[in-house]
């Protein structure tokens, strides 16, 4: 593939065909038992910052 | 036995997000966390049940662990991340990238607001992914993902009590791309 640096101007950027360098994704197992294990306590993480934004906004 | 085109419409919807890879945006890691028990019976098993995937983007897990604070928080929302399939950035993803956001651009040259880079790199991996359209993007913004590119194949609609969110799944358009490229092209100025 031509590098980014090495591409002149911006017709030369769509010179490009994406057909050439198609890359497949893996298939990889997921497990929702084990998300589900650890969701609470990031959830919990994410609440307390939105919390926090919320009282910051409101004593502006 | 003949089917309606209703019918035949409904038989598309049904199998249109069969064995998929769903990429997963932020906003969506971000409800997962905070609405598990609702999203987990809504989005997670109905999509596991048609066999479908779930990945991360590199650009969405670092948005999901920045800015913590204590090495506690840091962890248990790693641990959260880490549950699902990760996949990286390549230079031509960059590319890539830097070619929506040329095009969008163009498309919408009164666009005041631009496009984050993560959602560039989503939309990036659409195309370099795109492979009979097996990868998906599930997302609860749509005005980044544009239709001038990409197809919304479907709407979801969670009612998660306090708020409700739309989902939106979003494929790439080979035809759409083309078409906007050389639109782009056959006007674009020295």
């Amino acid at each position: 593939m031509k590098s980014i640096m090495n591409r002149d101007d911006t017709k030369d950027l769509f010179k490009f065909d994406f057909k050439n360098s198609l890359s497949e994704v893996t298939r990889e197992d997921f497990d929702i038992e084990k998300m589900l294990e650890v969701a609470d306590a990031a959830g919990e993480i994410i609440r307390r910052r939105e919390t926090e934004r919320k009282a910051k906004g409101v004593a502006r | 036995m003949r089917l309606s085109a209703v019918e035949k419409q409904k038989e598309r919807q049904k199998v249109l997000l069969d064995n998929k890879f769903i990429l997963l945006d932020t906003n969506l890691l971000i409800s997962l966390s905070k609405y598990k028990t609702r999203f987990t019976r809504s989005f997670l098993y109905p999509l596991t049940r048609k066999k479908c995937k779930f990945y991360i983007i590199d650009g969405v897990y670092f948005e999901f662990l920045r800015n913590t604070r204590t090495f506690d928080e840091y962890k248990q929302l790693k641990q959260f991340a880490d549950r699902y399939s990760k996949i990286y950035s390549n230079e031509e993803d960059i590319e890539n990238a830097i070619r929506l956001s040329i095009l969008y651009l163009n498309k919408n040259p009164s666009c005041k607001s631009q496009v984050s880079y993560i959602d560039l790199l989503l939309a990036a991996q659409l195309i370099r992914r795109e492979n009979k359209n097996k990868v998906i993007l599930a997302t609860c913004n749509l005005n980044d993902f544009p239709v001038c590119i990409f197809d919304r194949i479907k709407l979801q609609v969670v009612d998660l009590e306090d708020k409700v969110l739309t989902i939106a799944y979003i494929a790439f358009n080979e035809a759409k791309y083309k078409k906007c490229r050389d639109d782009f092209l056959k006007t674009a100025k020295n």
